[in-house]
């Protein structure tokens, strides 16, 4: 008995030490979240010195560039095609060596591996949503502006996206951190018979898009916008939903403390409206729904009904294009569909104020390039300041690169003939995404999951019951929201 | 130095080796179990003291009882999704683990009467058990799919969502399908157990009761039911330990569209939710702080359950050992069970192998 | 003559045999029917393996596939080269870690169990004793800290080559669980029932503990190791949350089946390719289920009847 009632002070007494201590802890003091910060103590080295040949140009000699991207759908043949080119082309200089991780744990796979110093990559190739995860556990090093100048290797921001290369920077003032490759999101096929035979044009705005929509109803009975299902994965939630947010000027969080505020004016009317303009699709009058919400059951039905001429809008990402138009051909037994299907975007379809600035946003995934920490060697640094300006900024990589669906990122490319007269370009991508200008990504915080299940939720609240209170479901989700990220710090 | 002197320092010499063979025989399993059960536990406890970043190790600190505030904090959105998941597993548990023990027990009653065919009853009956939750959910994911393509709804014409979350509220049709789906999976062991239980109620008991002009019901009720005691008993613990910790099941029926809400529907899936994915891993701390809180309330349910299926004191050393080490036998039949014992060290979810 | 006597005339049985009759007809009837509903999700998912994607769409409510839809093109698209083969890598991983983890339970059990019952050392009870107290504690506190020390260590080793990571992994997947209490304190209640006459006559005839070790106390543990085997086997085979948190981010050719399989459960365009799903889900059963025919019916009569002695 003795021994148990030593044990049993013993334990109160370490309780009560750790209870005194509790109260004077704040694990969220010194945590500042504006986006201008300075880095006072680096967390990277560099070591080494460039060697020059006679050009003046930096010389290479058998760099070996480990390389993580999360490029691993239809999309990854292109992909290494074009990592192929780059290695033939550089042979004996420098050679990438890709390792494709799927989004779904892209982020913890990597940040584990170079926390770890175990099979870490130097090169990040990843969506914009999970840098500023990175650069908050010290994942990844800023690109060298000194180093940049040495080697002859710059790479400016202001030839790339004004909408997308405002992230580069991730909130460190000055400091590059990461470059933008490409962007990609929901795009538009529409059937230009149907169209032309319910006599209208392609809606420009909300409005127009609302009667184009009621036309098709009267005349086929029918939904005419064919949408990825809700229910069957998150991409209608991270990319049409988003989208219809970011044109009413909504705001998915405050960029001081990254939290929510959908409750206080002006974003709780931007909110409000952005439900709204969902709602008028899914919720229009008569049986026939303008698009469906939760109906479906596979993202193939959607296609199914667009070749059975039962839709007049297709909205799915990019790299859908082939296996529709093979889709339709067969279904209509027809060789050419150029003149049936067409291409357009979702720039300005759910914008409640068509004159506003946000109505042509568009939210994409973006890729961006970032450098590991772990790279101190500075030949290796402009060996790969050297693969991202090739791969950015060459036309003919960004055209095979943008067969697959991704448009370019940098003006110095989109904006050349070659480019835009492309055959592909000129038929999909100038259509899919008009402004390159104004596309949006998720932007500089580090709890993007946080974002992307809050917004599911609300999206979901609000859509499968179009009778829902929208003012308290802004404040409930906004809530768990909001103490998520207070746990998160 | 005497003979009674030497004989004492040799008794001595040979006690200590024999110490050290002991001790040396037992160091691997000592070694082992230390590292792998005892430290973690240790860790985890010391980690829901502080918070913790595993990626980013400049960011630790100790904070004392902030997470245990936090999560009794039930203005806290996230801790509050942790006390709910509580509730939607309890009421579950409710249904559950009486039925594990009610159908399996009237199955091994059947089989005991040994019908024609029965060895492959037997067989058939306990065949899901071996099979692993995903093989489960992938089986009942098909056949209760919400779309015209599933087994049921083709079969009966129907369109019902069963995974779906909804029409019902509450999710209550998926829960139905999980419910069918635990019973198929798991009816199984415990039938097992039961069976040879009852097999071993001695048949003289029977007869003495029927010469006592008892009915088939009173023997049931007076005989079965008390000498099978201590393996319901076990039987008992295991279903209701692994079903605290449930996971496998929710997880693979997962509802089709599932908010965040629906996901989180046991304090296990919380626990791995936030566990699983880096974005959390400033988490960490509150997520060992909830798994230790967790833990306790596995504890307290655990020993009532012995304290009320448990046995009588025994009275002398010999008959008590003999009844320990029986019931410990019986209670080691139910094997699988042992949350605690299991591959994963998070033994409590190891649903897989659970009741 | 005699035995005639003694024959029971055939029309009137006693009243006790007359109701066990009526009982043996109606656990019959009961069972069958519950046998046939219990096989159906099996014979759903071989049935459904089989059948063509047409047959899958236009007759989902059928268990077998229709006249001239049988095909193998399922169980050929996750063979063929495309897909990797990764259910044989799988099979592979989980049948070696799992076969490990069974042996070492087995041995570590057996040996721990014989000093504890059979040799003598100070401290003996009190081990017993907070083994029983630890079991009260649920493994889930250790999963998060576990995870941190398993990567902690593996910074600390920096493990290069993929074969090492590879043997570090598995090194955790197999030795957690190895020391679990239940087992042994299962084996040592075993050793406990064994005569003490058998291991002191033994004893006194010269014999060393390994020789009674080897030649008496094991042979006579048969089925208690079964039974060890047959829990730890399933246990270690099916388990889900400790792999999926250390798999995570690692080559799928690593994984075990049941990890592997959540693939199909878990993303919405994986799962809708049902046919494939099936065929790799009964690819992933075999193993299992062929060990379960080999041992069923020792196995459910060892269950059964071990330890209990009236």
């Amino acid at each position: 008995m003795k021994k148990i009632k030593w044990i049993a002070l013993l334990c109160v007494t370490i309780l009560c030490l750790t209870f005194v201590f509790a109260g004077c802890i704040d694990p969220n003091a010194g945590n500042d979240d504006d986006d201008d910060k300075v880095i006072t103590e680096k967390w990277w080295e560099d070591t080494g010195e460039l060697s020059f040949n006679s050009e003046g140009n930096v010389k290479y000699s058998n760099i070996t560039i480990k390389l993580a991207t999360v490029v691993s759908g239809e999309d990854k043949d292109t992909f290494k095609s074009i990592i192929d080119d780059f290695n033939r082309e550089y042979k004996g200089r420098i050679a990438i060596d890709s390792e494709d991780i799927g989004q779904a744990n892209f982020e913890s796979t990597v940040a584990q591996r170079i926390s770890t110093k175990n099979k870490a990559p130097d090169l990040i190739m990843s969506h914009q949503k999970g840098h500023k995860y990175f650069v908050e556990n010290k994942i990844i090093q800023p690109f060298n502006k000194d180093l940049m100048e040495q080697s002859k290797i710059s790479i400016d921001m202001n030839d790339y996206s004004a909408g997308l290369s405002r992230y580069s920077s991730l909130g460190y003032k000055d400091e590059l951190f990461s470059i933008p490759c490409d962007a990609q999101s929901m795009v538009v096929f529409y059937n230009k018979t149907l169209l032309k035979e319910i006599g209208k044009e392609l809606p420009t705005n909300h409005q127009e898009l609302l009667d184009v929509c009621k036309a098709f109803v009267e005349l086929k009975g029918t939904s005419p916008i064919a949408w990825p299902a809700a229910n069957q994965n998150n991409h209608w939630y991270n990319y049409v939903f988003t989208t219809a947010i970011m044109q009413n000027g909504g705001k998915l969080y405050d960029e001081n403390t990254k939290k929510a505020d959908w409750t206080s004016e002006p974003n709780k009317t931007a909110m409000t409206k952005s439900i709204q303009s969902i709602r008028d699709l899914v919720d229009s009058d008569g049986v026939v729904k303008y698009a469906p919400f939760n109906d479906k059951t596979s993202d193939d039905s959607s296609q199914l009904e667009f070749a059975d001429n039962k839709a007049l809008f297709y909205v799915y990402f990019p790299w859908r294009i082939e296996s529709l138009e093979s889709l339709y051909k067969t279904r209509n037994n027809v060789q050419d569909v150029t003149d049936i299907i067409g291409t357009t975007s979702i720039a300005n379809w759910f914008a409640m104020d068509s004159s506003s600035a946000d109505a042509g946003k568009i939210f994409v995934d973006s890729h961006f390039f970032a450098m590991s920490k772990l790279v101190t060697d500075v030949s290796k640094k402009a060996a790969i300041m050297e693969f991202i300006k090739w791969f950015t900024q060459r036309t003919d990589v960004c055209k095979k690169w943008a067969s697959t669906g991704h448009i370019t990122a940098c003006k110095l490319v989109g904006d050349t003939e070659e480019y835009k007269n492309d055959a592909y370009c000129q038929r999909y991508l100038n259509n899919f995404y008009p402004d390159i200008d104004n596309l949006v990504s998720m932007g500089l915080t580090s709890h993007y999951n946080t974002v992307l299940s809050h917004i599911k939720t609300l999206g979901y609240e609000t859509l499968s019951n179009t009778a829902a209170d929208i003012e308290s479901k802004l404040a409930s989700i906004q809530k768990s929201f909001n103490d998520e990220i207070a746990m998160n710090k | 130095m005497n003979n009674f002197e030497l004989m004492q320092r040799e008794m001595r010499k040979s006690k200590r080796r024999k110490n050290v063979v002991g001790y040396a025989l037992l160091a691997p399993y000592v070694l082992i179990f230390l590292f792998f059960s005892v430290i973690p536990c240790l860790m985890g406890f010391v980690f829901s003291f502080m918070q913790y970043n595993p990626i980013d190790s400049s960011k630790n600190m100790f904070v004392g009882f902030y997470n245990y505030a936090q999560l009794f904090d039930f203005t806290n959105s996230v801790s509050l999704k942790f006390w709910k998941s509580f509730a939607t597993m309890f009421l579950f548990d409710i249904v559950m683990v009486p039925t594990l023990i009610i159908i399996p027990l009237t199955l091994a009653y059947l089989i005991n009467l040994h019908p024609p065919g029965y060895k492959f009853y037997r067989a058939v009956i306990y065949l899901p058990s071996v099979i692993s939750v995903s093989v489960m959910g992938i089986v009942f994911s098909k056949l209760f799919a919400g779309d015209e393509l599933g087994f049921f709804n083709a079969l009966f014409g129907t369109n019902i969502k069963w995974l779906s979350g909804k029409p019902f509220e509450n999710d209550i049709l998926r829960w139905v399908v999980i419910f069918i789906a635990s019973v198929w999976w798991q009816t199984g062991t415990n039938f097992v157990i039961l069976s040879g239980a009852l097999r071993n109620v001695p048949k003289s008991l029977y007869e003495a009761c029927e010469m006592d002009g008892g009915s088939r019901l009173q023997g049931i009720l007076h005989v079965t039911l008390p000498n099978i005691k201590s393996s319901v008993g076990i039987c008992l613990f295991n279903t209701l330990i692994g079903y605290l910790g449930l996971y496998g099941q929710p997880y693979v029926l997962h509802a089709v569209e599932n908010s965040i809400d629906q996901e989180i529907v046991s304090p296990m899936m919380f626990i791995q939710y936030y566990l699983k994915n880096a974005s959390f891993v400033n988490m960490t701390g509150y997520i060992c702080a909830a798994a230790i809180v967790f833990g306790l309330i596995v504890m307290v349910f655990g020993t009532i359950e012995r304290k009320v299926m448990g046995e009588r004191k025994r009275t002398d050393k010999h008959s008590a050992a003999y009844k320990q080490s029986k019931q410990d036998v019986e209670w080691g039949l139910s094997l699988k069970g042992p949350a605690q014992d299991v591959q994963s060290v998070g033994g409590a979810n190891n649903v897989n192998s659970i009741n | 003559m005699l035995t005639r006597l003694t024959d029971k005339p055939k029309k009137t049985l006693s009243k006790s045999e007359r109701t066990i009759r009526k009982e043996k007809t109606v656990s019959f009837v009961v069972l069958f029917i519950v046998t046939i509903l219990w096989m159906l999700p099996l014979i759903y998912m071989v049935g459904t393996s089989f059948k063509s994607d047409y047959d899958l769409q236009t007759n989902p409510g059928k268990l077998f596939p229709s006249a001239g839809q049988w095909t193998l093109a399922h169980y050929k698209s996750f063979l063929s080269a495309d897909s990797d083969a990764k259910i044989f890598y799988w099979l592979g991983n989980s049948l070696w870690s799992t076969l490990l983890h069974v042996g070492l339970t087995v041995l570590l059990d057996l040996l721990t169990a014989y000093v504890l019952v059979f040799l003598n050392f100070r401290g003996k009870e009190k081990f017993v004793k907070l083994l029983y107290l630890w079991m009260a504690v649920p493994g889930v506190i250790g999963t998060a800290p576990m995870f941190a020390i398993f990567a902690a260590i593996r910074n600390g080793l920096a493990i290069s080559s993929s074969a090492g990571s590879y043997a570090y992994i598995f090194f955790w997947i197999v030795m957690p669980g190895v020391s679990g209490i239940f087992n042994m304190l299962l084996m040592r209640n075993f050793f406990l029932s064994i005569p003490r006459d058998i291991v002191d006559s033994a004893r006194s005839d010269g014999a060393s503990n390994f020789k009674i070790f080897t030649k008496i106390i094991v042979p006579l543990a048969r089925s208690t190791i079964m039974l060890i085997v047959l829990f730890t086997f399933t246990g270690s085979w099916n388990s889900l949350n400790w792999p999926q948190l250390i798999f995570s981010g690692e080559a799928q050719k690593w994984w075990t089946v049941t990890i592997g399989l959540t693939k199909f459960t878990d993303s919405q365009a994986a799962a809708a390719a049902t046919g494939v799903a099936m065929a790799t889900s009964v690819f992933a059963m075999l193993p299992i289920i062929i060990v379960f025919l080999f041992t069923q019916s020792k196995m459910i009569d060892g269950l059964a009847s071990t330890g209990i002695k009236a």
